[in-house]
């Protein structure tokens, strides 16, 4: 299985100035080789957020959709040369995106792996240490640390 | 106090765990226990059991979606909020848990 949290997967620098625009280039980026349809995928990802935004705390969001658009399980982080706003629980604008693909029937193993991620986002530290990562490793590596 | 919940969101996967954990560490640094049933896209996990529904003084749902089994909680304090409502604001919500636990059992 390739592995999904790899610093491959880490864009820094996004130039992009809205939040549609910001997932138009995470669904599009090169190492996203699981979509096969990126204009549907792209469509799902924005209807979720229509539905219920995943703009979070501190400049993250993390949009995500199951979609028959994917054929695996896709995750792709982008740090944004600008912030772009975002509906976010705080108000903060957006920086920081982790967005993630997934096919429309997800096997466990995977689930266990975005479970992982959601439980790290859930934690004030990680969140602090994420905001200060700077290289595409250091983002993987405190998204992957445990407590 | 002891607290159960049940986590749930649109695509059943990042909220529904994010909410799940949130609840879990807040509850864990108020001194609470916290059980969570999460109903994700691979099903339901970690399933309450009667007796842990039996013996909470409050009941959370976290949910954006309708849920298997909320008639469980019936006749039972209960605090229905969105996942969101947990990741901005878990403590609050654990505040909000333990005031309507202790009314529960004054």
């Amino acid at each position: 299985m390739t592995p999904l949290l790899t610093p491959n997967n880490v864009q820094l620098g996004l130039t992009a100035t809205s939040m549609a625009a910001v997932i138009d280039q995470l669904v599009r980026h090169e190492q996203t080789e699981a979509v096969s349809a990126p204009d549907e995928a792209i469509a799902a990802v924005l209807a979720r957020e229509a539905d219920v935004p995943t703009g979070f705390v501190q400049g993250i969001a993390i949009p995500h959709a199951k979609t028959a658009a994917v054929q695996h399980p896709a995750i792709v982080i982008g740090r944004l040369a600008q912030p772009v706003a975002w509906t976010t629980l705080d108000g903060s604008a957006v920086d920081t995106v982790i967005m993630i693909l997934t096919p429309a029937a997800v096997a466990d193993t995977h689930l266990k792996l975005l479970a992982m991620i959601a439980g790290q986002l859930a934690d004030e530290a990680v969140i602090t240490a994420l905001k200060a990562a700077q290289t595409p490793a250091e983002i993987i590596q405190v998204l992957e640390e445990d407590e | 106090m002891k607290f159960v919940a049940v986590a749930a969101c649109p695509a059943g996967l990042m909220h529904t765990f994010m909410a799940a954990s949130g609840l879990k560490k807040a509850a864990k640094k108020a001194g609470a226990t916290m059980h969570v049933e999460t109903q994700s896209a691979s099903g339901i996990e970690d399933q309450l059991t009667a007796a842990q529904i039996s013996e909470a003084d409050a009941v959370v749902l976290a949910i954006d979606v309708n849920i298997e089994g909320i008639e469980r909680f019936a006749g039972k304090p209960t605090l229905t909020i969105g996942t969101n409502d947990v990741l901005a604001n878990a403590k609050g919500v654990i505040a909000q848990l333990t005031e309507m636990g202790a009314q529960a059992n004054g």
